[in-house]
């Protein structure tokens, strides 16, 4: 097993301890998710790849306090001051209420913490501003072309301000020219503020572009087979993603996504 | 041509296909082609809303059928909202409610009129009841399709967002299911409407009904009409109303339901 994150003497944003889970169907028990052991510092990006169906939407659900594992447990043992949620979760179809404006969609989070309404909207106008969608506020989502309502979802989870963002291929569903868009804004806020990021992807190249580590999942139950510190400086281009050492890091992860891949079909069939 | 033809509004074939009819309607009469007696021509039959009008026969009648089928539709409505929500919300609730949903549903209100007459008296209170009932299903069973056809997803977000029972109530099971239950209130305000005037037919002495009744006992044709035209309007009128109310609640969906 690869080790990349070296464990150091700060209170990690959570940790997972050989998390577990598995859904009862009639008949038979489904094992999604075993023995994760997980530990992510403060200000870490961290990408996990997988083959489809490994799980790692089950994984981002249980970090989100979405399910309970069946197994196990995760710690979120820093301190939240001032009602500051562990965790924001960007879904990958942008999870925009249809009957909330883009601005009520986007202060959502900070409606649900108890924030007031004069509050919570300013500061939601504000961070749409930022963003340049300042002239969508008042609009429903479906006006929306489909990237700019995946960044007023991820709007939303950045105004919670969470300990940890967590980000469900949010650029999955997304054309070639949008998603280098997108992922170049999500690098420039996440060097402004430098928060703990889980980002579940399906694209390699994605990954090594955004991740200070990268963890494989194996099929199903998916397990964390690989743990790779990502060797490029920040703040970082896609231009990097070309250097050698990366190029070298995304062949090997390749190479074990797809025998992945090919051992879920056989384990299929 | 065209292009004038494009300028004129949406409705105009509706229009003048109306005056069409109504003015061969009235053409026919005058030339003997069609029974007076059973085709009291358009201009007679508006002689007679005029009258009625004028005697104030009309307005109180109207009012009282108005206030039945609106009371009914209140006390209907309301129980059938909260059980459909409550059965759309709870499956313990729902297995417990569905089968004598499914029993009652299908039976003629207007047939249980009788025992509720037997059981409440000749009156108000069971011509109420009647249509309360007839109104509560409609809207019971939009509600719950409304609120059990809300997708996963969005509860999955509101939680996400750290959202409680209550907030998830108010601002994604109440909106997302709104759509279906609009519709829903325009079915059971028709409903009640109807069952208003089939009751009145039956057994009141005030409403629209009545005066169908009325008019058919003293074999004024005329008035049938101008009964039936009035009721009409009513109906449409209602409709428009409830439409433009459904586009201004929910002004996100692209079309209605329904």
């Amino acid at each position: 097993m690869h080790r990349g994150g070296e464990t150091t003497g700060r209170t990690p944003a959570f940790e997972c301890v050989g998390l577990g889970m598995s859904y009862t169907l009639p008949g038979r028990t489904v094992e999604a998710l075993q023995e994760i052991s997980l530990r992510q510092e403060p200000g870490e990006f961290v990408c996990i790849v997988g083959p489809s169906g490994c799980g790692k939407t089950t994984l981002l659900k249980l970090l989100a306090g979405l399910l309970c594992p069946t197994a196990g447990e995760i710690r979120f043992p820093a301190a939240t001051p001032g009602g500051q949620p562990r965790t924001a979760l960007v879904f990958q179809d942008h999870g925009l209420f249809p009957w909330m404006t883009v601005l009520d969609n986007v202060a959502f989070h900070l409606e649900a913490m108890g924030v007031g309404r004069q509050e919570r909207r300013s500061r939601a106008t504000e961070l749409l501003s930022t963003l340049g969608l300042a002239s969508f506020a008042d609009l429903y989502p479906r006006v929306l072309s489909a990237g700019m309502r995946q960044r007023a979802g991820i709007a939303r989870a950045l105004l919670a301000d969470p300990l940890v963002l967590l980000m469900d291929e949010p650029f999955g569903a997304l054309d070639a020219q949008t998603r280098r868009f997108l992922q170049q804004e999500l690098l420039r806020h996440w060097e402004e503020r430098r928060k703990a990021v889980v980002f579940i992807t399906h694209d390699v190249d994605e990954a090594v572009l955004l991740a200070d580590r990268l963890l494989v999942l194996s099929g199903r139950p998916g397990k964390v087979m690989a743990d790779f510190a990502v060797p490029l400086p920040r703040p970082r281009t896609p231009a990097d993603t070309q250097r050698p050492e990366a190029a070298a890091l995304k062949k090997q992860v390749w190479a074990m996504v797809e025998e992945q891949a090919r051992y879920s079909l056989r384990a299929l069939s | 041509m065209k292009a004038s033809l494009h300028r004129l509004p949406l409705w105009w074939p509706t229009a003048a296909l109306l005056a069409a009819t109504l003015l061969a309607w009235e053409i026919g009469v005058g030339q003997g082609l069609v029974s007076r007696l059973f085709f009291p021509p358009p201009s007679k039959i508006t002689a007679a809303i005029a009258d009625l009008l004028r005697e104030g026969a009309l307005v109180r009648h109207t009012a009282a059928t108005i206030s039945r089928a609106a009371a009914g539709f209140a006390l209907g409505g309301a129980v059938g909202f909260a059980l459909g929500l409550a059965m759309g919300l709870s499956r313990r609730i729902r297995g417990a409610l569905d089968p004598l949903v499914a029993a009652i549903h299908p039976v003629p209100k207007i047939a249980v009129l009788p025992l509720f007459l037997v059981v409440f008296g000749i009156g108000e209170t069971a011509t109420i009841l009647v249509i309360a009932l007839a109104a509560l299903f409609p809207l019971l069973i939009n509600t719950l399709t409304g609120v059990r056809r809300i997708s996963p997803a969005y509860y999955d977000v509101g939680r996400a967002c750290g959202a409680k029972p209550l907030r998830l109530f108010s601002r994604v099971v109440l909106p997302a299911s709104l759509p279906m239950i609009l519709s829903g209130v325009r079915l059971s305000f028709n409903l009640a409407f109807l069952v208003a005037i089939a009751v009145e037919l039956l057994s009141a002495r005030t409403g629209l009904g009545s005066l169908i009744w009325q008019a058919w006992q003293t074999f004024r044709t005329e008035e049938i009409y101008a009964v039936l035209a009035v009721i009409s309007a009513l109906g449409a009128g209602t409709n428009v109303v409830l439409d433009r109310l459904s586009k201004k609640l929910v002004p996100w969906a692209e079309e209605m339901e329904g």
